[in-house]
């Protein structure tokens, strides 16, 4: 795995956390919460278990000062 | 260029400071019930947090972040709970939500989905280089130390600021109509309403009260002990190079004193929301985000261009921040973008484009 590829999983995330794909036609509710909010909820805890999991593998990867 | 980022972060970190002033302000007033005015709870605050900074330093910030911080998260598990009992939890305020206020279902429409992005961002770059927070990578014992840290450090946001969502979400069905300045009160709000209804728990509306205060008290001071160290050695000791550390570290503690008290008066005049602030101040500070992000990973990148992408990206920030101001008629979220988003693009544009023209051989 590569800084860039790292860099870029946690970017795709990131942007996948908006949801882009919910229209009106897909207002209901889990759990209390609406259905584009459960989901936006449930990529961020997957983006954080991400990142926990990257700062435990590829630690290294990013102390190494010649880039 | 190091003056500059100081001068931006400094800025930054200040509006910062203001934010939680506020807060601050609007917990005691509420709290008290207008015994203690806002005016009075921001400067009797104000003035405790800048003694305990000025007399212990880093440890002593240290030490009440760590306590206040288990208060804080101790205070929230609580009220979430207390929510719970008292309203039935989120499916029966859904409920209540799905009649009142049916808008809420609606996925955002493309021009909200944007915004929710553009403001990912300005939190992501903006918050990710607090000054307060790189300060604190300096302070660890190890790199294995630090690791751990940011292993936890990654669920806090979502432990914190989702119970406090919770508690924004049940005020929503509980108070209909709130304007702005009630909106900024609903916890307050809520709370008091739980007491009058199960008067056991104004108990733990007093330990979360004071873990809010405590919480805040902690931002303020890491901030300003922030501040101080930057000003100082950044600033005041390219003036004076040969200063001694007990000059420095005086300079600092009045340097502290003053910010303080002009932040302190700013909070209590500013008309703006917490959140426009909170806006502000990341649009501004994540124009330093370049210098920082790309200066670690690219050893060849050269400060020149560093300094005319900040440059350009803050002239662009506050152009359209203040356009309206100065006779233009640009939005103040071109395409539901935040300015600074706008400003941070041309920023990464311009250290690239900038390079990549130095690096290009000379023709004669």
């Amino acid at each position: 795995m590569t800084k860039l590829r790292v860099c870029f999983i946690s970017a795709l995330l990131v942007i996948a956390s908006v949801p882009w794909f919910f229209t009106e036609f897909m207002s209901g509710h889990v759990l209390g919460f609406p259905t584009w909010a459960f989901y936006s909820l449930c990529i961020t805890i997957l983006y954080a278990i991400v990142t926990a999991c990257f700062f435990q593998r590829y630690w290294s990867l990013f102390a190494d000062d010649e880039g | 260029m190091t003056v500059i980022i100081t001068i931006v972060c400094i800025i930054a970190v200040g509006s910062y400071i203001l934010t939680n002033l506020k807060a601050i302000g609007y917990i005691v007033e509420v709290s008290t019930v207008g015994r203690v005015t806002f005016v009075q709870g921001i400067i009797a605050l104000s003035l405790v947090m800048v003694i305990y900074e000025t007399l212990g330093g880093m440890r002593s910030v240290a030490w009440t972040d760590a306590i206040q911080g288990i208060l804080l998260i101790a205070g929230c598990i609580f009220i979430f709970c207390g929510i719970e009992y008292q309203y039935g939890g989120i499916s029966t305020v859904a409920e209540t939500l799905v009649v009142s206020r049916p808008d809420l279902w609606h996925p955002p429409d493309f021009e909200q989905k944007r915004l929710w992005l553009s403001t990912i961002i300005i939190i992501m770059f903006g918050i990710s280089i607090y000054p307060q927070a790189i300060q604190r990578i300096y302070a660890a014992k190890n790199a294995k130390t630090l690791r751990r840290s940011f292993q936890i450090m990654v669920f806090m946001p979502i432990v914190t600021t989702f119970f406090l969502v919770m508690v924004g979400i049940v005020g929503l069905a509980r108070f209909q109509g709130l304007d702005k300045q009630g909106s900024e009160e609903i916890t307050l709000l809520l709370l008091n309403d739980m007491s009058i209804h199960i008067p056991g728990v104004k108990y733990f509306i007093i330990l979360f009260l004071s873990a809010a205060v405590a919480a805040i008290m902690s931002t303020v001071d890491s901030a300003l002990l922030a501040i101080s160290s930057l000003f100082t050695q950044d600033i005041y000791k390219r003036f004076r190079p040969g200063a001694s550390q007990s000059n420095l570290t005086g300079t600092g503690k009045i340097f502290s004193w003053v910010l303080m008290a002009c932040m302190a008066y700013f909070a209590t005049n500013l008309p703006q929301t917490i959140w426009r602030l909170t806006e502000i101040k990341l649009e501004i500070l994540c124009q330093v985000a370049p210098a920082i992000f790309l200066g670690l990973h690219i050893k060849s990148l050269h400060g020149r261009s560093i300094l005319s992408g900040l440059s350009i990206g803050i002239c662009i920030t506050l152009l359209i921040m203040f356009s309206s101001s100065i006779g233009l008629s640009i939005e103040p979220k071109p395409w539901g973008i935040h300015a600074g988003v706008w400003g941070l693009a041309a920023n990464f544009s311009t250290v690239g484009i900038t390079s990549i023209y130095k690096r290009m051989p000379v023709k004669c």
